[in-house]
């Protein structure tokens, strides 16, 4: 490591007060050698994580950034026109860079360790409606999947996580617990305490093998394990070594030691998900009237349906309904109150707490529809197919009025050339 | 059996869901419209007659709405207009309703004028069509033709008619065509039978319009669309509140009753007449906003005032951290309880009088 980087680096917490974007850059660059872990009291090799973040919608008017990150309780400095320091109020060290890539996307480049940094920015988005993560749904990550199966050698190695938590399953119930315990008192004390653990589905697993390996295997454990559709995290290689991980929720760890390609690989995912949310939201917001209509109209827009592979069992579904509506901070930033509209079925005339705006929504046992009306950020298409993907249904299938999501963010060619 | 498929506040959320783009064999309502080629025209649009259509009327005594407004409006690239009009039952010709049926098939007979179309564009396909329970759509259509023959004979324009019937039966909910001959090809050969349009349990749609100026409901489905309505007012209001961007403060913050209602009604508001439903939704939207912002753990009273003038809950906020308690306050404010609790005083209020605080 040399003198100048561990000047520089101080310690891992903060990052330190330089006056230029190359001067930052030039820092990550160097940050990848090696820096001084107070804690550990070592020298380690800490990386850089990036957060993708949305703001509004293609036709909505977003606040500067800096309006936005102190509505969202920090402050933040300028470096350059689209380049701020982000620190905590109070806090004098810059915790974080934003980049405000375009009205549409702010990127935050931190160096805390990475449960900090998710933690903070967890609550920077809840603290402000302007914000929301960037959502790899699993076919956005088919989408990329492709571009690293085209544009990679064979023999590189990519490694692909696939995960799904039936976060909505009951736990094993107390009466099965006590049943099964009454029955085996006699047994050996070990299965007794076995019996008695409180467990439910949860599949993870991560695959690490070369581009060509993967891609001949993946369609075949996707029909055997369901989960295998469930794509949270990809590594797209490097030039050199090492690669950038994209996580499902925005984050992206950079892995390589190459700073300014990491942020090359960045961009072009913000692209692709700039143009499948731009279609998404042309689809939804598809007025029929050429010219604004004299009478009473409706600004109408096409549904979203996720229509799931299997039919939820009626526990699951409430208890589904249950954990969306029942905690503001939930998953979905969905807000609203559960009307029943039948037997199961259940009407929420709601708000989506990014951006505040309306969105209706149906949840039946083997659909999800909602309806957003015009002006609503596309970013709520990703953030539902990604979470429900997660929690709810691994193979669920998604479309955007009639066409189907996959073709949206071109992970697969739109029928009949649409 | 389901008691709402008479309830034309339920049977134009079906036809605006029948509309949707939306996969046909995945979705809740089979979208058998759009399938078809048409989309959504317009709804409660008013078709104003040509005037030498309605002196012709005149001269023959005929009792007709000069500018009948179909509940919804379809049309495809063809140029064929399908004009909906949602009933509970069948009429007959003497009935009141009879007056507006005369106007829709004259409106739909020649649309160029109803529509503001060029005077020399090729007249337009329009197809009048009557929704209603299957059990009554037999005699409906008596009721149409006859309709139709009685302007047929006075040589005014009329347009082709038929009913699309709602049936519940034991695996879903089907829509049958009466007359489906007068339809265009396409649609009339995708209805020549009953078309399951809902699988398995009939239930309500997502209303997307939960209240419609001047149509009767009863009991059961006027309570359901109220609360509908009442939901679509608080998320309105939140969302409203919630994009507020206050730069500066001491600052600002003005929620307009009428704003709130046309946004939550997808303006359909400002074509409601009635006056005393008017005042009544415009006091009901008043007394939630006051009652959910003012009180214990919200701000006092006296920041909290509403003016007349505007028809307006003005808030003025001193801090980032009062715009907070703004939202946080309409985030768990149920408008549902909070007007239900004063709602045998709604009659009451004085719109002129600035209200005292919440008991």
């Amino acid at each position: 490591m040399t003198v100048r980087a561990r000047q520089l680096v101080g310690d891992l917490r903060a990052m330190p007060h330089l006056a230029t974007r190359e001067e930052y850059w030039k820092y990550f660059e160097g940050w990848q050698l090696q820096a001084w872990d107070t804690d550990a009291n070592a020298y380690r090799t800490p990386v850089v994580k990036s957060f993708l973040v949305e703001t509004v919608g293609s036709r909505a008017k977003a606040p500067d950034p800096h309006e936005m990150l102190t509505q969202a309780g920090v402050s933040a400095d300028r470096v350059d026109e689209t380049l701020f320091r982000v620190t905590l109020k109070g806090k004098t060290g810059v915790c974080a860079l934003a980049e405000a890539v375009d009205s549409r996307f702010l990127v935050f480049y931190t160096t805390l360790p990475a449960q900090w940094a998710r933690r903070w920015l967890r609550s920077l988005v809840n603290e402000c409606p302007w914000l929301d993560r960037v959502w790899l749904s699993a076919p956005v990550f088919n989408r990329l999947w492709r571009y690293v199966h085209e544009c990679y050698p064979k023999y590189r190695y990519v490694r692909l996580t696939f995960a799904y938590d039936a976060r909505y399953e009951a736990e094993t119930p107390d009466e099965l617990i006590h049943s099964r315990v009454q029955a085996d008192a006699n047994d050996d004390p070990l299965d007794q305490s076995l019996e008695m653990l409180r467990e439910r589905r949860s599949s993870k697993c991560t695959l690490i093998d070369r581009v060509g390996e993967i891609e001949t295997r993946l369609d075949g454990l996707r029909k055997v394990h369901r989960p295998f559709c469930s794509i949270v995290q990809l590594r797209v290689p490097a030039p050199g070594r090492g690669g950038h991980d994209f996580y499902f929720d925005g984050q992206v760890t950079n892995r390589s030691d190459n700073f300014t390609d990491h942020r090359t690989q960045l961009m072009f995912v913000l692209d692709l998900y700039r143009r499948s949310t731009e279609q998404a939201e042309s689809i939804l917001w598809t007025r029929l009237h050429s010219e604004p209509e004299p009478g009473g109209r409706l600004a109408e827009g096409a549904p979203i349906l996720l229509k799931f592979e299997k039919r939820l069992p009626a526990d699951v579904f409430r208890r589904w309904v249950d954990g969306i509506f029942g905690r503001r901070n939930n998953v979905f930033r969905l807000w609203g109150h559960p009307l029943n509209a039948g037997p199961d079925l259940v009407h929420v005339y709601g708000v989506d707490r990014h951006l505040w705006q309306r969105i209706y929504l149906e949840f039946a046992p083997d659909h999800l529809l909602a309806f957003l009306p015009e002006g609503t950020c596309g970013n709520t298409v990703h953030r539902l197919v990604t979470n429900v993907q997660r929690f709810v249904d691994p193979g669920v299938k998604a479309w955007v009025g009639d066409l189907p999501y996959d073709v949206v963010v071109g992970a697969t060619p739109a029928p009949g050339g649409r | 059996m389901v008691t709402f498929l008479k309830d034309p506040v339920y049977q134009v959320n079906l036809m605006l869901h029948l509309l949707m783009p939306a996969p046909p064999a995945e979705a809740p309502i089979r979208p058998l419209l759009y399938e078809n080629g048409f989309g959504l025209h317009s709804v409660e649009r008013s078709l104003p007659l040509p005037v030498r259509v309605r002196e012709a009327a005149r001269r023959h005594s005929l009792s007709i709405v000069d500018a009948p407004a179909p509940d919804v409006v379809a049309h495809d690239l063809a140029s064929t207009y399908l004009v909906l009009e949602c009933k509970a039952s069948s009429f007959g010709t003497g009935s009141t309703n009879a007056h507006q049926a005369r106007g829709l098939i004259l409106a739909a007979g020649d649309l160029r004028e109803p529509l503001g179309l060029p005077a020399t564009c090729p007249t337009p396909h329009g197809c009048l069509v009557y929704l209603m329970p299957q059990e009554h759509a037999e005699a409906m259509l008596c009721t149409i033709a006859e309709l139709r023959n009685e302007l047929r004979a006075l040589a005014l324009p009329i347009c082709s008619t038929c009913t699309f019937g709602l049936e519940e039966r034991d695996d879903g909910l089907y829509l049958l065509c009466s007359n489906a001959d007068e339809l265009p090809h396409r649609l009339a050969s995708a209805m020549e039978n009953p078309v399951m349009i809902q699988e398995g349990v009939v239930s309500r749609p997502l209303y997307l319009l939960p209240v419609l100026p001047s149509v009767s409901q009863g009991d059961e489905e006027a309570r359901y669309c109220r609360q509908v309505f009442l939901e679509t007012i608080w998320q309105t209001t939140l969302s409203m509140a919630g994009q507020s961007r206050v730069g500066a403060f001491p600052a600002e913050l003005t929620l307009s009753v009428d704003e709130i209602l046309n946004n939550a009604t997808h303006g359909i508001w400002k074509f409601w007449h009635r006056r005393e439903d008017v005042k009544y939704i415009r006091d009901s939207v008043k007394l939630y906003l006051l009652r959910a912002l003012r009180g214990s753990g919200g701000l006092p009273s006296e920041r909290v005032e509403w003016s007349g003038q505007r028809r307006a809950v003005v808030i003025h906020l001193t801090s980032m951290d009062e715009l907070k308690v703004v939202r946080e306050r309409l985030e768990t404010a149920r408008p549902a309880k909070l007007v239900k609790e004063h709602e045998t005083r709604q009659l009451e209020f004085d719109l002129s009088q600035p209200p005292g605080p919440p008991s």
